[in-house]
């Protein structure tokens, strides 16, 4: 009967760390005065208990024990649940957590905390002991000890008739036996009529039944305590019988030393025990590391993501394939074979949410990124002396693992900026008639083809003022600038790097680091981060995410032969750049007049060095687009759109390596690779070749002369071709059309001796 | 193609005592080449890549290969001889090396030889055209030389795979 327990032992661990975050948001609930998820708070900690135990972890089983020990007691109001209880149990938390790391990691540590934290919860344990009270004490700690001084006995009477398949869900009736025993003296019988004859049992079943007569001094609801993890699988019925009245401390440790014994039971009935062996024999098989009911256990299986992403991967191919089938037979003339084109319809349709299931499958409700925030919330709060309440909405908002797990660290900066620096100290917020319990609210919610999650707080809002000044003294922004600034302007000044207005460094937060990792790796992720703000009412953080990372929205552009991609949630508006839009200025850079605000002009094919010979040589007769990157909005000149596609997004450094201005690549529907560009290497890419300069404050509007350029200066360049030149940064270079390609290229390769 | 399928492995071990390894040759201008046909994973026909946008000149671009991205290496580029049509014959050899995969165009694959390892000569200076790292040996097969390149070092120098701990060392 050897069986391997290493696997069984890691999906313990991995258990575990769902039973503690759920134990967590129990005992916050339980502090908030509700205790409507008392009984899953057990079964977590009990989970965790019992996996420990059996698979070996007794520093955890034992510390466990002892926490599950106090939580018993608060459940059962022996003890208030205070604040300092619930830190003390959030900290045993703390401590658990370490405890299983250590043993992922096959270390034995004692973390800590450990002594001190376990001395303080057993403060609570021996605090208890005021007679009378508790009742429910002394079946939690299954310790003789904390048998009470006086109690009220009773007999009961017990029936406990499993389902066949109680053992398939890895409980052993054997162990709910010695637990009833171990509660006081105990008579039990077993039934074996059902048992049907050797050639018909199934080994798998459980035939027995039992009935036990128990005099103790427990009360009913821990006699079905016991019972706590088969009561979905077994038919149980507790009566009470007789009840014999108070008993002496002396009796009734007594009754608990006799009933110790279980061997001493048990030989009164050989038969139950040795039908409980062959039956344990048999659940030791299959024995799993997993105490839940088996009903949960069939709706959930474990797979490892990479081959969720290999199917995606596959799935991505089949899009490509059904693409080109698409393509090829679109060309054909399918009039004689109408079954041919309505299979290939049906095909695209089948594919599409092929490709949309697997997708789902690596998506996660967001409050796996949630749920560590009532801790944290509360924890910021205590150290800051406030009083801040989190609230949250739309936590079964659904977005890929991934992003999850990349949003939690931004997040966690976002929230906690909120409670320290956004909710004010109780006295302020009396001072300005708001209630002293600051609320910050966590949402998360679908708009259009994205997750937005808001941190909404009510605290007093961001400071132009303090901010402004930051700015000035800094230098990001002129006194000029500063006066005329719009509020939403002056909101996305914290996102620069070395930027904090706390007036002090705290414990907290306030470092200066912060805001601007956050906008980046809110953007690695292909979101975007936006502030809403008014003085004394709140501020309101606004993150826009994509649903996946490994499909895109982009628009499709070609420049020359090749076709480009760029994120459609960059893209503001495209438009067609006529003659009087386009102001060229000194450096070369030529902006466009974008409604008044002044963009400077980037040309595609010039920073990306596509031959020149198709593209469309005058600018008219191109698309200049217009995007948000980090450095203030730009405008792409392309030669053509192409439309909307979704995209699968392959990697090039897989087998290559990063290419500036490029973030992936994707196959398009006749099977070419086509890049998809990152903006913001763009705009770094033409600024070191000179093709693009940064304005002062990174916006164009802002910058400019405010009296227009000339624009005689374009004007001459179509009198001399017909229309603008590409190459107004090399005016002595003769006109693109003029010019044959190959010296184009080579002209181009001239200009960059840098390089 | 038949060749190119992988080798029994009695026959792959009987090889290695004997110092015998297999070689995929292929043409470039008037030379015959030969690669490890150990890292060699397929062979396609041409197809025109997509350019990397400010890549070196011999590299072309990159093409799909069943859905990896995969950059293509123009050897005639590399070698710094003359450029050539491409025609029929024009193939990529995909190579896999240091968990890469990557395509190299070649006028022609010519077929698959046994050489012995002990019969490849140490190189005469090529000039600069051709990184004397780049290649192996030279073994005599029949009528001509096979110049058996060594991949992992051109791959390396054109800064495609990642350099091996001793060059990082040095």
């Amino acid at each position: 009967m050897n069986i391997d327990i290493g696997q069984f032992q890691q999906t313990f661990l991995e258990e575990a760390g769902e039973h503690l975050a759920d134990l967590e948001t129990g005992l916050l609930a339980m502090e908030q005065g509700d205790n409507a998820d008392m009984n899953a708070i057990f079964r977590a900690a009990h989970s965790i208990k019992g996996g420990a135990a059996t698979f070996g972890f007794n520093a955890i089983a034992d510390f466990t024990h002892v926490v599950e020990s106090v939580l018993e007691l608060a459940r059962d109001e022996v003890i208030p649940v205070t604040s300092e209880l619930t830190t003390e149990l959030l900290k045993s938390l703390d401590i658990i957590t370490e405890l299983l790391d250590a043993a992922k990691n096959g270390e034995e540590v004692t973390p800590a905390d450990h002594d001190r934290c376990l001395e303080a919860l057993k403060q609570y344990l021996n605090t208890e002991g005021t007679p009378g009270d508790a009742p429910a004490a002394a079946a939690a700690t299954a310790e003789p000890a904390a048998f009470d001084a006086e109690k009220e006995l009773c007999i009961y009477s017990i029936s406990f008739k499993p389902k066949p398949f109680l053992a398939q869900t890895g409980s052993d009736p054997v162990n709910i036996l010695r637990e009833l025993i171990h509660m006081g003296d105990a008579q039990v019988t077993c039934h074996t009529e059902p048992l049907p004859t050797l050639t018909d049992i199934t080994p798998e079943d459980l035939y027995l039944w039992w009935e036990i007569e128990l005099e103790t001094t427990a009360t009913d609801t821990d006699i079905r305590d016991v019972f706590l993890f088969v009561e979905d699988e077994a038919d149980i019925d507790v009566q009470l019988v007789a009840a014999l009245g108070p008993v002496p401390q002396a009796a009734a440790e007594q009754a608990a030393q006799t009933s110790k014994d279980p061997a001493e039971v048990v030989t009164a009935t050989p038969m139950q025990e040795r039908r409980a062996d062959e039956r344990r024999q048999s659940t030791d098989r299959r024995s799993t590391a997993r105490e839940k009911p088996a009903a949960k256990e069939n709706q959930f299986i474990r797979v490892a993501i990479d081959k969720v992403d290999s199917l995606l991967n596959l799935v991505g191919e089949l899009v490509t394939t059904n693409a080109m089938v698409v393509q090829h037979t679109g060309e054909m003339d399918l009039e004689d074979n109408q079954l041919l084109s309505s299979a290939i319809s049906s095909m695209s349709g089948h594919t599409r949410n092929l490709q949309e299931a697997i997708m789902a499958i690596r998506m996660m409700p967001v409050d796996f990124a949630f749920s560590r925030f009532p801790r944290m919330v509360r924890d910021t709060a205590q150290k800051l002396g406030k009083q801040v309440r989190l609230e949250t909405s739309g936590s079964q908002t659904e977005l890929d693992k991934t992003v999850i797990e990349k949003i939690s660290d931004p997040l966690t900066h976002l929230v906690r900026n909120s409670v320290d620096h956004g909710i004010e100290m109780p006295d302020e917020r009396a001072a300005a008639n708001k209630p002293a319990e600051g609320v910050v609210l966590l949402s998360a919610f679908y708009r259009g083809g994205s997750v937005i999650i808001e941190i909404r707080d009510d605290g007093k809002g961001l400071d132009r003022n303090k901010i402004v000044g930051k700015a000035l003294e800094k230098g990001l922004i002129t006194q000029d600038q500063a006066e005329n600034m719009p509020d939403e302007e002056v909101w996305n000044l914290i996102f620069n790097s070395g930027f904090s207005t706390a007036a002090e460094v705290t414990d907290v937060s306030g470092r200066g680091i912060g805001m601007d990792v956050v906008r980046k790796n809110i953007q690695s992720l292909g979101g975007s981060v936006s502030i809403r703000s008014e003085t004394g009412v709140g501020s309101c953080f606004s993150i826009s995410l994509p649903l996946t990372l490994a499909i895109l929205d982009g628009m499709a552009i070609r420049v020359g032969e090749e076709t480009f991609i760029v994120p459609l949630l960059n893209i503001l508006e495209s438009l067609r750049p006529t003659p009087d839009l386009i102001k060229p200025v000194q450096n070369g850079v030529d902006v466009i007049d974008f409604r008044g605000e002044y963009l400077p002009l980037l040309r595609l094919h010039k920073v990306l060095h596509v031959p020149t010979s198709q593209t469309v040589p005058r600018l008219e007769d191109g698309i200049a687009v217009v995007v948000e990157t980090e450095q203030g909005r730009i405008a792409l000149f392309v030669d053509e759109l192409l439309g909307e596609r979704q995209v699968v997004i392959k990697s090039i450094e897989q087998n290559y390596k990063t290419v500036e201005g490029i973030s992936g690549a994707t196959i398009m529907g006749d099977g070419r690779v086509a890049f998809i560009l990152d903006l913001q290497g763009l705009v770094k890419l033409a600024e070191r070749e000179g093709r693009y300069r940064r304005m002062q404050n990174g916006r164009g509007a802002v910058a400019l002369d405010p009296t227009p350029t000339p624009t005689s200066m374009a004007a001459e360049d179509i009198g001399d071709a017909g229309g603008l030149f590409l190459d107004t940064e090399e005016p002595s270079a003769p006109p693109v059309e003029a010019e044959p390609a190959h010296e184009q290229k080579e002209s181009q390769q001239q200009e960059q001796p840098h390089e | 193609m038949n060749n190119l399928m992988p080798i029994d492995q009695q026959n792959d071990v009987a090889n290695l005592a004997s110092g015998i390894e297999q070689f995929l040759t292929f043409m470039l201008g008037e030379e015959l080449y030969g690669v490890d046909i150990l890292k060699v994973q397929e062979i396609r026909g041409w197809s025109e890549p997509t350019q990397i946008p400010n890549a070196p000149e011999f590299i072309r671009g990159v093409m799909n290969l069943r859905g990896a991205i995969v950059p293509i290496l123009d050897l005639r580029r590399r070698f710094g001889m003359d450029e050539t049509e491409f025609t029929k014959y024009t193939v990529v050899i995909v190579v896999n090396v240091q968990d890469r995969t990557i395509g190299m165009i070649v006028d022609a694959v010519s077929d698959v030889v046994d050489l012995n390892t002990t019969d490849i000569r140490p190189s005469p200076d090529f000039g600069a055209s051709i990184d004397a790292s780049f290649i192996r040996g030279l073994s005599p097969q029949e009528e001509q030389m096979v110049i058996v390149l060594n991949v992992d070092a051109m791959l390396q120098a054109c800064d495609l795979v990642a350099l091996d701990q001793l060059q990082d060392e040095a």
